[in-house]
């Protein structure tokens, strides 16, 4: 009964695709809320994997690099250089402000570091001072153009890409001495030290300090954002829910409007097996349809969010299965309806 | 109308027997027994009107040897073989195989086309569309809608339509064509139509068995059947080409 089913879909495909609109809006934000989730994780994994190190130096009993308002004296990166099995450690300088309104991350780096990341030296490389301020591509200013960072102005030297975190929120990167000076009132602190090699074990024994792993670290990152991704899962099923329901609803209805069609099929020998099939395949159809009028409705909307928003594959996949299984669940209060058709219905007597 | 060989193509030495059946079922708090004990005998090749008022059972009747419902007492048989009491898959095939049904309201797949419509249960029965597509095709085109082969239901004549859901009742060749007030919704020129077609119908030896307010049909029969509301119905001797048609079979 596929046939039959599909001749629908075409007879009534005003309707379908009135449906087929509804549903690819919520399915469509559904995988927006999926590409906002990943970008939040994706900012995390660029930050982690831009410094390239082994080991994360944090102050003693704090959660991590990202979530810490507690410093460390630099100081304490000569004891860890020391260290045999440690090849390099860079201190790093992670501050909050507002720039024109906007929140902005300003990160302190240590220019000699061998640790300064690539994309880093490429930059200082370029510009003719190597200390100007170098800024990520979300920041409002772009290359050459002057903002004020706590009272002192600043000309933009070089610009960066994906280096944005927490919500992308812009990153300002400055050398450790003046970040220490414009944020931090000139003292010698650092977020964290990061360490390529390995660290002795005293180290984390030390009463002032504690060692981190990446994956300490993605946590402490995760943490940040767990309200969120929590509350981005929480609307993303909510959005499922409705899709199904909008479906279900249709589904519903042009099984109640069809009810002598199906009790006539019934009465030529039809089984509820595939009447069954013939409305499950309808509700695949248009649940189907709707998550692939979800893509372009994504991408019709992701340039209002502000900031970038990247589908990974992985989300167009959970979107495909997803729609399959929303349009089985639809249909089945249609299933139940159809299989409780009395084929006796079919002499009924208005045409 | 283009009378052929395809719809007199068969001979059904199949013999329908009902025997004391009686149907009853439930309205809010009642229950309803339409007839009771009612035995009718009707031979390949006979044409037999039902008659009477309306909740008389003449539709009840028409379900059950279709099928479609389970009688409290009594059984039915077609050549033999027991149509009461069959389920699941056998009920399937009995529906598919052994009965053909145009609905009073022709109940035609509104978003299907004439020629889709009376492929559909030969489709059901196993045979690919395009073989379903093509014996439809000749069915249509005999009945003479070989223009309206691709229009969909709301695009055809009430006539036109009764000619599909006729079309449709014999796609499968079945040994019984079940006709439920066939020319309720048509005009004269139709009735007289869709008169000769159920009666070419019948002369081909398939048992053609009609549930009719209208008298007209009287002249094709070749047995009416009188029944009466909710009263116990006697059993005709029934005798195909009987010379008195008109039998009382309720009191």
């Amino acid at each position: 009964m596929i046939h039959v089913s599909l001749r629908d879909l075409q007879w009534r495909r005003r309707r379908y695709v009135i449906v087929v609109l509804v549903a690819s809006l919520a399915f469509g934000l559904a995988l927006l809320m999926s590409g906002v989730a990943h970008r939040l994780t994706q900012e995390g994994d660029d930050m982690l994997a831009l410094f390239g190190a082994d080991r994360w130096v944090v102050p003693e009993s704090v959660g991590g690099p990202f979530s810490t308002t507690q410093l460390l004296p630099t100081g304490e990166l000569d004891s860890l250089t020391a260290q045999s099995g440690v090849t390099a450690a860079s201190p790093i300088l992670i501050g909050r402000t507002m720039i024109d309104g906007i929140g902005t991350n300003v990160i302190g780096y240590d220019s000699a570091s061998p640790m300064l990341p690539a994309k880093l030296a490429d930059a200082r490389a370029s510009m003719a001072d190597p200390d100007a301020p170098i800024v990520d591509e979300l920041f409002e200013h772009g290359l050459g153009d002057v903002f004020e960072l706590n009272g002192h102005r600043l000309r933009v030297g070089a610009e960066v890409s994906d280096t944005a975190f927490y919500f992308s929120m812009p990153t300002v990167w400055l050398p450790l001495p003046t970040v220490q000076d414009y944020l931090f009132a000139g003292q010698d602190v650092a977020t964290a030290i990061v360490v390529q090699g390995s660290l002795s074990p005293a180290t984390g024994d030390s009463p002032v300090l504690d060692v981190l792993t990446n994956a300490d670290a993605q946590a402490d990152y995760d943490r940040v954002l767990g309200a969120t991704s929590d509350t981005l899962g929480i609307i993303n099923t909510l959005l499922w829910l409705m899709a199904t329901g909008v479906v279900a609803a249709i589904v519903y209805v042009s099984v109640l409007e069809r009810s002598r069609d199906f009790a006539t099929l019934k009465a030529v020998g039809v089984s509820n097996r595939s009447l069954v099939g013939g409305l499950l395949t309808q509700s695949a159809a248009l649940s189907l349809a709707s998550a692939v009028a979800a893509v372009g409705v994504a991408k019709a909307l992701s340039p209002s969010f502000g900031f970038p928003v990247t589908m990974p594959t992985a989300a167009y996949v959970q979107l495909l299965v997803v729609a399959l299984v929303v349009g089985v669940l639809a249909s089945l209060v249609g299933v139940r309806k159809i299989t409780h058709i009395d084929p006796a219905l079919a002499f009924g007597g208005a045409a | 109308m283009n009378t052929n060989h395809d719809l007199n193509r068969n001979t059904h030495p199949n013999r329908l027997v009902i025997d004391r059946l009686t149907v009853a079922y439930q309205a809010a708090a009642d229950t309803v027994v339409p007839f009771e004990h009612f035995s009718l005998t009707v031979e390949p090749g006979e044409l037999v009107l039902l008659h009477g008022p309306s909740g008389c059972g003449k539709t009840t009747l028409l379900s059950a040897i279709g099928g479609l419902l389970t009688p409290r007492a009594g059984t039915i048989t077609l050549g033999g073989l027991p149509i009461t009491g069959a389920a699941g898959k056998r009920l399937l095939r009995h529906r598919r195989d052994n009965v053909g049904i145009v609905f009073q309201a022709f109940n035609l797949v509104p978003s299907l086309t004439a020629v889709e419509n009376v492929a559909v249960p030969m489709r059901v029965a196993g045979a690919s569309w395009r073989a379903a597509k093509q014996r439809a095709t000749e069915l249509l085109t005999q009945l003479g809608l070989d223009h309206r082969l691709q229009h969909r239901p709301a695009q055809l004549s009430g006539g036109q339509q009764q000619r599909v859901a006729i079309a449709r009742a014999l796609v499968n060749d079945p040994p019984v064509i079940l006709a439920d007030e066939p020319t309720a919704h048509l005009d004269h020129s139709q009735i007289e139509n869709v008169r000769s077609i159920l009666r070419q119908i019948a002369d081909a030896g398939r048992i053609v068995v009609i549930s009719t307010h209208d008298d007209r049909l009287t002249e094709v029969a070749d047995r009416v059947v009188r029944m009466g509301a909710g009263t116990p119905a006697v059993a005709p001797a029934a005798v195909a080409g009987e010379a008195a048609k008109d039998e009382l079979v309720s009191a």
